[in-house]
């Protein structure tokens, strides 16, 4: 699995999404790839599961997204990111 | 936040300003210390012309800052608090951050402990509270 974090610049809050993305991984013992990129290069990554913020996401057109209110809530990050995992996993099943 | 936070990168704002005063006020710091030329200010009022308020990262924070290329010197970071809230399209915001990076990777640290300080509610409560310098420099020092 490959998780992508989208911001404007691929520079700051896509960092910090990353960052809290592989505490959560690690807490949660989830194998994946994740990484952080701008939002023009975007679509040049192929991933599973893209995460952004809610200004951002308004300009992507990326299936499979994750869309926050708040960029560094590590609650509501893990809520919606372990539930898409879920429901990636049924889709499999 | 150790050394990348000192005094002089702190500001505590009393009045009530604009979002682009905010963004200026905030860049002041980072202009003295050479961390950064003016084109750097320059380009991140075009790039939130560009994409909205994007650098609204929750609801108390935003996070104004460009690319390596657009003026940065070396790395730095600067921190606004505001009494009053500052009204970023509809979002009120309390804390203006700016960062310059030199590069894609290399401030991973300095977010890393930026948020391990603001992505913890209650020592962001107590700064969104406080507007007190020594106090704020002491939860971003200490709070890491």
């Amino acid at each position: 699995m490959k998780i992508v974090a989208v911001c404007g610049n691929g520079l700051g809050s896509s960092l910090m999404i990353e960052i809290n993305i592989k505490k959560i991984l690690r807490e949660k013992n989830i194998k994946a790839e994740v990484t952080h990129i701008d939002l023009s290069n975007a679509s040049t990554i192929k991933a599973d599961i893209y995460i952004m913020g809610k200004d951002i996401s308004k300009s992507c057109s990326l299936n499979n997204k994750i869309v926050l209110e708040s960029l560094i809530d590590k609650t509501e990050l893990e809520n919606k990111l372990i539930n898409k995992i879920q429901s990636m996993q049924n889709k499999d099943e | 936040m150790l050394n990348y936070i000192s005094k002089d990168n702190i500001i505590i704002n009393k009045s009530y300003i604009s979002w682009q005063e905010s963004i200026n006020l905030v860049a002041e710091p980072l202009l003295k210390n050479q961390s950064i030329n003016q084109t750097y200010v320059d380009a991140i009022f075009k790039s939130i012309d560009k994409l909205g308020f994007y650098i609204v990262i929750s609801k108390d924070i935003a996070l104004p800052h460009a690319r390596p290329e657009d003026g940065v010197i070396k790395k730095g970071i600067s921190i606004l608090k505001s009494q009053y809230p500052i009204n970023f399209a509809d979002h009120q915001i309390y804390l203006v951050i700016m960062f310059a990076a030199t590069d894609k990777e290399s401030h991973m640290k300095m977010i890393e402990k930026l948020i391990n300080v603001i992505g913890n509610q209650e020592l962001l409560n107590k700064i969104i509270k406080s507007n007190d310098h020594n106090e704020i420099l002491e939860i971003f020092t200490k709070g890491a």
